[in-house]
This record gives structure tokens, C-alpha cells and sequence, in this order.
């Protein structure tokens, strides 16, 4: 206990290299946090936005849809799962989508289009579908001929808002599906996920042109954390019980984006490993010093009579006593400087564009592992760094270490 | 300068431990710094590499309007003649003619479309790298009307080697059926699902037959001398090439997702090098004053003495220098190491698919000579700013308190 | 009866006749394939046909009115069921436009629909496009198969070189009594069989003798099949002026 105290006392006693060292530490700890939470942050919000812009964080389908999609392959009791899904906490909105390719013409031109039916009141709450358009007006909220389609489709007709052109397909029922529509609004060239020759419609509008009655083909699922979408996706699929659903997770769906996402993380994790060393190194030196200059010290020490093992022990102590102290500073600094980063972020020099949205901004993110880290980094540093010297300081004698300066 | 470069030499010598981890921990920062800007740079050069190099290629020639409709009558404006001043350009490396249509391709069992492309396999050779994806077969090396198909697309038309199928397409001039029999002569497996899903190959004399355009053509793929140059808008390459009907185009437009990734990888480096500042300017000011406390005493008494604060100042601050020097040193001794070691192996990336380009050759750090001038010049300015702090503090001390004062 | 003569002639090979001279058929050969190639053309004809469709997702029954001149002009006009009725499709030469009176327009069939399905069937809008003959475009001989039945006739055809066909090889079964085709078998060139054609119910009709109903069977895909089953057909019979033209596909009433 005198042990703790005496450590205690010293540590305050001589404030300036306390201080210095202190800073050493919990300014590593500071700056690894920020590192650790804007990477974080930034994956986080790119994940998010762009799952949000027309994947979601996880889909359902008939089992095998996702491999071999086919008009066929439908979900077929669409109001029960709605209603599973109701009840589900983790779930915080789904919406039904019906697809199908067919043929576009309008005039002379003839060019292949994807079509998709969706509940824009559904949609709105899930995703931000309606910020993509660059012109015209959504897909009404009931079922009509007005439709929304993608630049590329408008640019292969030369359609613009207002004009009208039909649509060639397969009926669900075997009858050749043909109908006319006309452009309620048209979607981003550069700004929107809906980079193909894409034609949205209400889902009404779909099931009745492709006669697919009540199915649809794919329910696309927006969970509360989106960090816990593998789970949540899973524990979708328990609920809802069904052998022939599947539930995937976007990390499932959209696997070239994931892949793109881990390619970038783990450059990143290079990065993390790198600062990570340098801020041991910087603690060693800084504890090294500290507890090497004070040789004198324990060599009085020890002429008074101290054992070796306190003495081993009462440095380790300052050592430990500091570092706390150090981390909880730099824990409080973190906290703060992360906060601000999550609400703020970095401004980007230019806005970058990936998969139809948009960055402005880098953002931080606060989360257990932006503090845990870099308290394990430092306090691992520190209590190996300081075992040695420590070591030495037990075992020297006390002549050698009085007449060292 | 120079006594007080030497003075702060012997000085910095006087306590080697410190001046060797202080060296050590500033020198990684650099050696940190330089190795994650290799290992961008290297990965994106790695990307852009494969994404140009499998079969895009580094620009591109094509009629306006042609990409959005792939419309047979939409041929490069005077494309035979423009192949060929390609082809004598001093900035361009190679140059292919290609063909491009829709097409539908029927087997016994199924029918597929894909996009057909008519290639010059001699000419393919020097701008694209797809002949070695083949993965069953030759990339049109026979004589006689052979397609090349990829894997997926074999697959769902349940063909192999030397099968029978049949091309339809429209021709140009009206859109007439252009049909043609051909036999699998290769398969191509790219690792990337809309390639192998939705690719064919022809040679390019016998599309041109197919599709009716005589000695027209629809793409030039072409490869410049300096990669750098599909990245530069300013050259008149561009206008050149791009001129009345036509538009020349370089992968930073054909592929904008790689762009972005290398501007958000530029700013990536550019935080990192932010926050590794951070940690070095800890690193040094601490040093420093430790180094400045321990010698107090004789601080004092050189101010006793008479040295002018300014000179002290300018002590403090070419020990500074001192170890910006043997940081930047070390630094890029390390820094310099570890990117040779990495390269040896490289980092393993295979498989992964990014934006429609799947990495085929694992990721080398990139060696720029930025890296080995701009960031040590940059790391013995930094220190030096940094040691105003710890020098404006041994220049105003007061000459009784320091010799007073013991650590 | 050219309309059934346009759908079996045009499965066999796809590409228009080929004056090809290297392989040859016997002279005996070359009879009956000249029969069965005349036995389903004529100068002008109209049929009335009703197609049924089955896939494992659903089933469906058309009944159309067809026309045709030649090798090369068709018209069909689909009677029923209610949701298709009053669609058209017109083929002239190596172009085919579609009427849908829903939309109310004219498409012209581009070459990526060519080989897509017909109104869902197992034939291709390809398929009614092309023109071709036995005789010009396949090559064969007689030959007999593990259990032959003594009342028919087998014949074994191969694509000549130039003629663009998927086909290794077609087998040919026909009545020797009176020289009607039964059925139709298509391999690939590894011998593997691709897809069936069996004729059957043979009457009269229009003048001739011939199979009223063609069964068309891909093995290739399971549960799929397309039944033809002619109701009523006229041959070289004078047929209106503007029967293969634009402007027929929009009409709304059938001309006979």
C-alpha cells in the first residue's frame, strides 16, 4: 500500500515529466482514435448511403431467385411476410419490388429495359429512391401509366418527361405483355444507383402487365443498425420461417461492392498497424527516459534499505498510475474530437461520386473499438516498456546507481 | 551553422538511447507515411492496370451515340484512316479496331445475348490482355470462322470446343439480320461475371463481313507510351481524335468509379499524413524538452555566461534539425525496406471484383520519387516548426531559475 | 397449307437457301424430301391454327388465322384468347413487324428479338423467318434404326457445308404408304437429341393430305412443349392485295 502511495506522489511530484510523458500517451491515444473512428465512420457512411439508394440492407427472395432470376421464381405469400416482418423490432422498413426485363420502343427505336415495381409509399420510408430523380415527378402514388426511368433508357429513346412510348414482355400467365406508358420524371445520369436501362412503375401497375396477381419478387429490408445487417438478416429468415425465402444480407447481394468496401479496409488496416507502432515506440521513449533518469533515485532508495521487488514494484506502479491517468485523458480528448468529426466530418476537397451517391464529407463514428484499441495499444507499450528499466533499477547497486548522473 | 550543426550533433550524441528512439519513432512515422503512400498508389495502380489492361484499354474512340444504342451504322468517323494516324501518333503505344454489336447467340440447347466484339487478334495483343484469360482454346489463333465465348455464356448455351452455334445481329444499313455460323474455338474466363456472362469474340475482318460496314469500324482501344497520359484533359490528344462525330474518350471517363477511388485514396494518404504529423510533432517536442530539462543547469549557465536568448534559441532548434535528419534518414531507410520486402510477394488480392475488374496479380507497393524528397523535405520543415515551441522557451529562460532547477 | 410448311421447313435449317453442290442424295432421296418439301408449301394459302403452349409455369391455347405467299411473305392474326386477341405479326423477306391493338402501334421485330420465342411458344420469330428447303440445304441417305417398323421410311440428313444450321444431323421418319411425314428428330453434333417433332392426324384438308397436328417437344427444356393442330385450311386461292402489308396488321376484323 505505501508501495501505491509513494508511486502516487511521485507521479504528481514531478509534474513536468509527468506531464510529458502523459502527453506522449494520451496524445497517441487521441490521434489512433481518430483514425480508428473516422475509418470507420467513412465506411460506415458509404455502406449506409449506398445501401439506402436501392439495395437495402438485405433482401428477400423466393430461394434461388438471386442466382438465376426468372419471372417465375416469385414469393408467393407476399401479406404474410409483410406481416412478420411488421413484427419485427430490428426491421425498420420493407418494401415489395416486382421485376422483369422487356422491351422498350418508342418511335422507331427498340432497345432492351429492365422493368421495376415499386411501392413509392413503401420506398419512401425505406429508401431515398425519390432524391435520384433529376427531372420530372416520382412514381404516383397509385397505380398508373406514369413511369420514372433511368437516364440511359432516356437517352437511348430520346424520350424526355411527358413523352410516351410502350413496353413488350412476358406475361407471368404466358400472354405477351404490352402496354403504354408515358415519362413521369427521369432519373440522375451521374447521381442515381440506377445506372442500367431501368423503368420504374407502381407495383400495381407491374403485377397487372405482367399478370402476376398478388406476388412479388423481392422484398428489400432496411434494419435500425445497419452494422448488424448479417445478423438482423438471419433472424428475418427464422422469423419468417420459410423454406422457400431466402433473406441475404447486402454483404450477400451486392458482393462486388463488398469486395470493393474489404479491398479498402484492409489498406486501411496497414495504415491502422503503422500508427499503432509508431505510438508504442513514442510511449516507449518517453517511459524509458522517464524512468532510466531517475536511476539516482532508486539507488538512494535502495541504500535506505528498499527491497528490490518494491522497487521493481513502485516504478511499475508510476507507470501504470500514469498511464491510467494519461488514457483517461486522452480518452475524454477522443471522445470529443470523435463526436465533433461524426457530426461534421472532414470536408472533402471535391465530392466523390461511387454507385450513384454522393460524398462530401469524411465522418467519424464513435464506437467501443475507437477507445478500446488504442487504451490496449498505449497500456501494453507502457507496461512492457516499463518492465525493463524497472528490472534494471531493482538489481543495481546502489553505489553504481548514486554515482550515475 | 555549422558550429552549432556540429554542437548539436555532439549533443544529440551525448544521449544515444534517446536520440536513437526518438530517430526511431519519428523515422517510422515517415517510413509509415511512405509505405501507405506506395501501397495506394500501388493498389490503385494495380486496378487501373487491370481494369485498362484486360480489355478496356487506356482510351477509347467511338462515334457520339454509339455506346448508348451499340447501332451498327454509328461507326468511328473516318475510322480506317483514324487507326492508322493512331497508329503513327507519338503518343500512342498501340492502337486496335474493334466492332461492337448486340447480338443473340444460339446453341442446340439455348439461346443468349451477349455483346459481340470483332477483334484483330494481332492488334488485341498489344492493348489488351484478354488472350491470357483464356481459360480452354485459343484467342481466334485458327484459321477459319471461330468465337470466342465466356465461360458463363458457354455454360448457358451448354457448349464447348468446337460446337456449332449461330450468330444473329443487326446489320448495318437498315438493320437487316446478319446471321453466321461459327464454331467455340476459346473460352474466356476474366473472373468477372459481366465479362464471362455477357462476351463474345470474332475476328474483326469477319464481323465487319457480318455486319455489313465494309472497312468501317465502331471502337479504337489504345495505349499510350505514358499511362499518365489518358489521365491528362489538357492534351490535345483529346480534341484531336474526339473531333466532329466522334468523341475520344480516357478511362477516367469510360470507368469514373476509379477515378473516384483514386481521389478518395489521395485523401486517404493526405489524413493519414494529418494524424502521423501529429503523432511526430508529440514525438519531437517531447524529446526535446526532455533533452532541455535534463541540461538545465547548463542552460542556465550559458545564459549566465552571456549567450544571447536568440542563440539559445538557434541551439535548440538545429538539435531539432539534427533529428529531423537522422529521422528522415531512418525514415526512408525503413520506409525504403519495407516496400522492397512487400514486393516480393506482394499483397494478395485475387478474386476480389471492383467495379467489373477482377484483380488477377497481387498489389506492389509503388515506388514514387515523391515519396523519398517531398515527404522528408516535409518531415525537417515540420520538425523544425515544431521545435520553435521548446527553443522560444530555452531562449526566454531565466538564467537563476535554470541553474537552480534540477530534473 | 403453307403455313405448316413454313414452320417445319424453317426448323430445320436457318439460313436462306444455299445453292450448295458438294454432298448429294440419292436420286430416291432426293424425291421424297422434294415431296415433303412441296407437301407443306404452296403459292397462297390460308390456315386457321390453334397453338397450344406448355411450360411448367403455365399453359396457354392460341387460335390465329395465317396467310402466306411464297417462301418469303406471312401474316398471322391471333383470334383468341381475349387478353391477345387481335395481335399480329407480319414477315416479309427477312423483316418482321408485331401489332399489339393495346398499344395500338407497330414494332419492328429487331434482329436481338429474332431468336426469342414467338408469342411464348418453342418457336422462334426466327424460326417463321427463315427460308429454306430440305432438298437445297440437307443432304442424306436412308438408313435403318434398331427396331424399324417395316411401313415407314428413315431418313438420315446432314447440313451441306454452307448451310448455317445448329443440326448435326435430322432424322426423318416417313409412311411409305403414302409419303407422310411422322416425325422429326434434331441432334446436335454429338449426337445428343435436342428436340422432337411427331406428326399426326392425318385428313384432308384444303385439298391435300396431310398431318393435321404437330407436336413440338425441346429436351432441353423439361416440361416445355407446343402443340399446332390445323382446324381449317385453303390453298392457291386468290388472297386480298393488301394482305401482307402495314396496314393489315392494325385492322381489327380477319379477311378471309
Amino acid at each position: 500500500m505505501i508501495i501505491f502511495r509513494m508511486a502516487l506522489r511521485n507521479v504528481f511530484r514531478n509534474r513536468r515529466r509527468s506531464l510529458l510523458t502523459g502527453l506522449m500517451m494520451a496524445g497517441g491515444f487521441v490521434l489512433f482514435s481518430a483514425t480508428l473512428g473516422i475509418s470507420e465512420g467513412t465506411y460506415g457512411s458509404i455502406i449506409d448511403m449506398f445501401t439506402r439508394s436501392r439495395t437495402g440492407h438485405a433482401q428477400a427472395h423466393a430461394a434461388g431467385y438471386l442466382e438465376r432470376p426468372s419471372l417465375y421464381k416469385a414469393i408467393k405469400d407476399l401479406d404474410r411476410a409483410g406481416r412478420v416482418l411488421d413484427g419485427l423490432p430490428e426491421v425498420e422498413a420493407w418494401a415489395p419490388r416486382v421485376y422483369a426485363p422487356s422491351l422498350a420502343f418508342a418511335g422507331s427505336k427498340t432497345v432492351g429495359a429492365q422493368v421495376m415495381g415499386i411501392d413509392p409509399a413503401r420506398e419512401r420510408k425505406a429508401m431515398r429512391l425519390e432524391g435520384q430523380l433529376a427531372e420530372g415527378a416520382f412514381v404516383p402514388d397509385r397505380s398508373s401509366p406514369g413511369v420514372v426511368i433511368s437516364a440511359r433508357l432516356a437517352s437511348a429513346l430520346a424520350l424526355k418527361t411527358g413523352d410516351e412510348f410502350s413496353l413488350i414482355g412476358q406475361g407471368a400467365d404466358g400472354s405477351i405483355a404490352n402496354d403504354n406508358f408515358r415519362v413521369a420524371g427521369i432519373l440522375s445520369a451521374s447521381g442515381s444507383a440506377f445506372e442500367g436501362p431501368w423503368c420504374l412503375m407502381h407495383i400495381d401497375k407491374a403485377r397487372e402487365f405482367l399478370a402476376l396477381g398478388n406476388r412479388a419478387h423481392e422484398i428489400a429490408l432496411v434494419f435500425t443498425d445497419y452494422r448488424k445487417a448479417r445478423e438482423d438478416a438471419a433472424l428475418a429468415a427464422a422469423a419468417l420461417a420459410d423454406p422457400a425465402l431466402d433473406v441475404q444480407p447486402w454483404q450477400v447481394t451486392e458482393k462486388e461492392f463488398y469486395q470493393a468496401m474489404l479491398l479498402d479496409k484492409k489498406g486501411g488496416d496497414i495504415t491502422n498497424y503503422v500508427i499503432m507502432l509508431i505510438v508504442a515506440i513514442g510511449v516507449l521513449n518517453t517511459v524509458l527516459m522517464s524512468v532510466l533518469e531517475r536511476t539516482r533515485e532508486y539507488g538512494v532508495l535502495k541504500a535506505l534499505g528498499t527491497r528490490p521487488a518494491s522497487v521493481f514494484l513502485l516504478i511499475m506502479a508510476e507507470v501504470f498510475i500514469l498511464t491510467l491517468v494519461s488514457c483517461a485523458a486522452g480518452a475524454l480528448g477522443a471522445l470529443g474530437l470523435n463526436h465533433y468529426l461524426a457530426a461534421h466530418g472532414i470536408p472533402m476537397p471535391t465530392p466523390i461520386s461511387y454507385g450513384g451517391v454522393r460524398f462530401t464529407v469524411m465522418l467519424s463514428a464513435v464506437t467501443a473499438g475507437t477507445f478500446t484499441r488504442p487504451a490496449l495499444t498505449v497500456l501494453a507499450a507502457a507496461l512492457a516498456v516499463g518492465v525493463f528499466p524497472a528490472l534494471k533499477a531493482a538489481r543495481i547497486t546502489p553505489v553504481k546507481a548514486l554515482s550515475s548522473r | 551553422m555549422n558550429f552549432y550543426l556540429k554542437l548539436a550533433w555532439r549533443n544529440s550524441l551525448r544521449n544515444k538511447r534517446r536520440t536513437f528512439l526518438a530517430a526511431l519513432a519519428v523515422g517510422l512515422g515517415l517510413a509509415g507515411l511512405i509505405f501507405t503512400d506506395a501501397i495506394s498508389y500501388g493498389m490503385l495502380d494495380g486496378l487501373i492496370g487491370t481494369a485498362t489492361g484486360t480489355f478496356l484499354g487506356q482510351a477509347q474512340v467511338h462515334r457520339h451515340g454509339f455506346l448508348d444504342t451499340a447501332d451498327a451504322d454509328l461507326q468511328v468517323a473516318g475510322g480506317p484512316a483514324l487507326l492508322r494516324r493512331l497508329e503513327r501518333d507519338p503518343l500512342v503505344s498501340s492502337a486496335a479496331p474493334r466492332t461492337l454489336s448486340f447480338a443473340m447467340i444460339s446453341s442446340p440447347a439455348n439461346a443468349g445475348s451477349a455483346m459481340l466484339y470483332g477483334v484483330d487478334p494481332a492488334a488485341e495483343l498489344r492493348v489488351s490482355r484478354l488472350a491470357r484469360a483464356v481459360s480452354a482454346g485459343t484467342f481466334l489463333a485458327e484459321e477459319g470462322d471461330f468465337i470466342v465465348l465466356g465461360s458463363l455464356l458457354a455454360e448457358t448455351l451448354e457448349v464447348g470446343l468446337g460446337d456449332k452455334i449461330v450468330v444473329t445481329a443487326a446489320a448495318a444499313g437498315g438493320g437487316e439480320l446478319a446471321q453466321a455460323m461459327f464454331r467455340v474455338g476459346g473460352v474466356i474466363k476474366s473472373g468477372s461475371r459481366a465479362m464471362d456472362a455477357n462476351m463474345a469474340f470474332i475476328k474483326f475482318a469477319k464481323a465487319q463481313e457480318l455486319l455489313r460496314l465494309g472497312d468501317g469500324l465502331h471502337e479504337i482501344a489504345v495505349v499510350f507510351r505514358d499511362p499518365g497520359s489518358a489521365e491528362n484533359a489538357a492534351l490535345p490528344f483529346w480534341r484531336d481524335y474526339g473531333a466532329g462525330d466522334n468523341e475520344a474518350r480516357g478511362w477516367p471517363e469510360l470507368i469514373p468509379e476509379l477515378a473516384a477511388a483514386r481521389e478518395m485514396s489521395a485523401f486517404g494518404i493526405f489524413i493519414t499524413a494529418i494524424i502521423l504529423s501529429g503523432i511526430v510533432a508529440l514525438g519531437i517536442t517531447n524529446t526535446l524538452f526532455m533533452s532541455l530539462y535534463e541540461r538545465m543547469f547548463e542552460f542556465g549557465v550559458l545564459r549566465a555566461v552571456g549567450t544571447r536568448p536568440a542563440r539559445m534559441g538557434l541551439m535548440i532548434a538545429s538539435e531539432a534539425a539534427m533529428l529531423g535528419l537522422l529521422s528522415a534518414a531512418a525514415g526512408a531507410a525503413i520506409g525504403w525496406l519495407s516496400c522492397v520486402l512487400v514486393s516480393i510477394k506482394g499483397l494478395d488480392y485475387t478474386g476480389v471484383d471492383f467495379a467489373g475488374v477482377a484483380m488477377v496479380e497481387p498489389i506492389r507497393p509503388m515506388f514514387r520519387p515523391e515519396q523519398y524528397w517531398l515527404y522528408p523535405a516535409a518531415l525537417l520543415l515540420f520538425t523544425l516548426i515544431v521545435s520553435l515551441y521548446p527553443a522560444i522557451y530555452a531562449a526566454r529562460m531565466n538564467p537563476v531559475k535554470a541553474m537552480r532547477k534540477s530534473l | 397449307m403453307g403455313r405448316a410448311g413454313l414452320f417445319f421447313a424453317v426448323l430445320l435449317c436457318l439460313a436462306p437457301a444455299v445453292r450448295a453442290a458438294r454432298q448429294e442424295s440419292s436420286s430416291e432421296v432426293k424425291t421424297l424430301l422434294d415431296k415433303v418439301d412441296r407437301l407443306y408449301r404452296s403459292d397462297r394459302s390460308w390456315a386457321q391454327i390453334q397453338m397450344e403452349v406448355i411450360t411448367p409455369d403455365w399453359r396457354r391455347t392460341l387460335l390465329m388465322d395465317c396467310w402466306t405467299e411464297g417462301l418469303g411473305k406471312t401474316f398471322i392474326r391471333v383470334l383468341s384468347p381475349a387478353r391477345d386477341a387481335g395481335a399480329a405479326t407480319l414477315r416479309n423477306g427477312s423483316e418482321m413487324w408485331n401489332y399489339f391493338p393495346k398499344i395500338n402501334k407497330v414494332m419492328k421485330v429487331p434482329p436481338s428479338m429474332m431468336m426469342g420465342a414467338w408469342m411464348g411458344s418453342d418457336f422462334t420469330n426466327d424460326d417463321l423467318v427463315k427460308e429454306s428447303t430440305l432438298i437445297n440445304d440437307y443432304y442424306g441417305e436412308f438408313f435403318v434404326p434398331a427396331a424399324p417398323d417395316a411401313a415407314l421410311h428413315y431418313l438420315r440428313l446432314k447440313p451441306r457445308q454452307e448451310t448455317i444450321s445448329l443440326w448435326g444431323a435430322i432424322e426423318l421418319v416417313i409412311r411409305r404408304s403414302d409419303l407422310l411425314p411422322v416425325r422429326e428428330d434434331y441432334y446436335d453434333e454429338k449426337g445428343r437429341l435436342q428436340r422432337t417433332m411427331e406428326f399426326t392426324d392425318t385428313a384432308e384438308m384444303g385439298g391435300r393430305t396431310m398431318p393435321r397436328v404437330m407436336k413440338m417437344v425441346p429436351l432441353s427444356k423439361a416440361g416445355h412443349s407446343t402443340v399446332i393442330r390445323y382446324l381449317d385450311a385453303r390453298f392457291d386461292e386468290a388472297l386480298p392485295g393488301d394482305t401482307f402489308t402495314l396496314r393489315n396488321l392494325q385492322r381489327a376484323k380477319t379477311n378471309k
